[in-house]
């Protein structure tokens, strides 16, 4: 009774550990139980050096003394040994399986730990590339101007005002300018009547200059009596000099004010006109076009920016939702250690309910344990575990030497950790 | 500036061409004393064989401007084209009087 419990146990516990083992190795494992039961000598392909070379090199035995098959070593022993052995070797397997899982799911927190810890600091460094990018598309759309803080739109929009200000006050100037002209020919105008006035004086102090010389002479005619109109005579002829000596000064003062004027003249000519030709326009015309360009780059890095903002945030998130999801770490380990504390109850229970340990003395077939433990080793495709698991049963010195050279071999899936 | 004129009643019209610069502006006051004599409702400067102008031929269209104002009369350019136009354009004197371009749309 007890034994065929066992037996069922046995079965049971190689299905749950095969579990995490991969199906084709399930199907050795289930291939090798029905071997037993049905105690027939299966040439298993693994345990045969002659025929696979990877198995060969890796049990190289010293004294070069053949491997037996599992199914060979049971042969010699009778079912109660088997059986003790069997649940000897599962137990020991276990042990090792256990420390295995407690090991990956040290190593699964470990991992989780060290990239929650990277992710957070690729969120924070995705928050802080957003914000930078936020207060460049600030600096890009406004400019400093002392206190103030003015949009690049509002400081080109003025700028353009500004200019149209600008041409405002040149017509202005330029209006003034002719009206100041016509002022000016007003004032030539007054200058020239002033000029015939005086042309007029000198023409009646001509007159008076003969009427004055007429009057000296008649006075000398008229002799003795005439000696008081000579006297009055020459005073009219000095005062006729006199006149005609201001009309001269009165002709070249304006004379000095009609030059002046015209320089006014060519002054005001020079204010009132500003070029206007096609260059100048076109002048205008780039510099409005480089203004609206000016603007439409603006805001074609701004929207950049934005975009670029956007990104980092989604990136921000996905990080975020990615630590969320490192939590199922936890879970992991939870399941794993639900699947050691079930094993480790089984253990007891087995302990408990199976044949007395003590009735089993370590190693009854050392042949037989090592050809089973080396049945085991070859499903580990990792060579680092196979070793391992080898140490356990004794099987290191028998391949030790190998160790070195099996690393250099493809022989086992090592080369996947460089990945 | 070459200038031609006529008045039929309310309407006076003013036929300016070639280029209106500063040394126009003898003239430019004369006609503008002759549109204030005439005493029409309407004014149209017919610029359309005028191919430039300066700032002083602005100058010259404001106190043209002015004096419609103060006399009661309405001024309209009519015919702009090329640099005129823009040169037009550019200060905004569609803001201080009627400006009609040339319908080629030079």
């Amino acid at each position: 009774m007890v034994v065929s419990n066992q037996a069922e146990i046995l079965e049971d516990e190689d299905t749950d550990v095969f579990l995490f083992e991969d199906e084709d190795n399930d199907d050795d494992a289930l291939l090798f139980a029905e071997d037993l039961e049905q105690d027939e000598v299966l040439a298993h392909p693994a345990a045969d050096p002659d025929v696979d070379p990877e198995d060969a090199h890796s049990v190289i035995q010293d004294d070069a003394e053949p491997l037996r098959s599992v199914a060979d070593a049971a042969s010699e022993l009778d079912e109660r040994t088997r059986l003790l052995e069997l649940s000897a070797i599962q137990d020991k397997s276990l042990r090792f399986l256990m420390g295995e899982i407690e090991g990956t799911s040290q190593d699964v927190e470990d991992t989780s730990a060290s990239l929650t810890q990277r992710f957070s600091e690729m969120a924070v460094s995705a928050r802080d590339l957003s914000q930078v990018v936020q207060s460049l598309s600030d600096d890009v759309m406004y400019v400093q101007v002392n206190d103030d803080r003015i949009s690049t739109q509002s400081l080109a929009e003025g700028l353009m005002a500004g200019l149209e200000d600008f041409f405002k006050k040149v017509i202005f100037l330029s209006s003034r300018g002719v009206k100041m002209s016509y002022t000016l020919d007003d004032m030539f105008k007054v200058l020239e009547k002033m000029q015939q006035s005086i042309g007029e004086i000198e023409r009646i102090n001509k007159q008076t200059n003969l009427l004055a010389l007429n009057a000296k002479i008649e006075a000398a005619r008229a002799g003795d009596a005439g000696k008081g109109f000579e006297v009055v005579a020459d005073e009219v002829r000095v005062l006729a000099n006199s006149v005609n000596e201001l009309s001269n000064d009165l002709k070249s003062q304006t004379t000095q004010v009609t030059e002046g004027l015209e320089g006014g003249y060519a002054i005001i000519r020079d204010i009132a006109t500003v070029d206007l030709s096609d260059e100048n326009i076109e002048t205008h015309a780039r510099l409005k076009l480089m203004t609206s360009g000016f603007i439409a780059q603006g805001k074609a890095v701004t929207e950049a920016l934005d975009r670029s903002t956007e990104a980092s945030q989604l990136i921000e998130r996905q990080i975020s939702s990615s630590i969320v999801e490192l939590q199922f770490q936890d879970r992991v380990k939870q399941r794993l250690e639900g699947v050691n504390d079930a094993i480790i109850r089984m253990q007891q229970l087995v302990q408990e309910a199976g044949p007395d340990a003590d009735a089993a003395p370590e190693a009854l077939s050392p042949d037989f344990r090592q050809a089973v433990a080396r049945e085991i080793a070859a499903v580990f495709k990792l060579g680092e575990l196979r070793d391992a698991y080898a140490v356990q049963f004794g099987l290191q010195a028998e391949h030790e030497g190998s160790t070195s050279s099996a690393n250099a071999s493809s022989a086992d899936d090592d080369d996947i950790e460089l990945f | 500036m070459d200038l031609t004129t006529e008045h039929q009643g309310n309407q006076f019209t003013a036929f300016l061409s070639g280029q209106l610069k500063y040394q126009d502006n003898t003239e430019f006051r004369r006609l503008i004393e002759e549109i204030n004599a005439a005493k029409v409702r309407n004014c149209v400067f017919d610029l359309s064989q005028l191919t430039a102008i300066d700032s002083a031929g602005l100058g010259m269209l404001v106190i043209a401007s002015d004096n419609s104002e103060t006399h009661g009369w309405e001024i309209v350019l009519r015919g702009v084209k090329g640099q005129v136009r823009k040169v037009l354009d550019l200060s905004r004197f569609d803001k201080l009087m009627t400006v009609i371009p040339d319908p080629s749309g030079e």
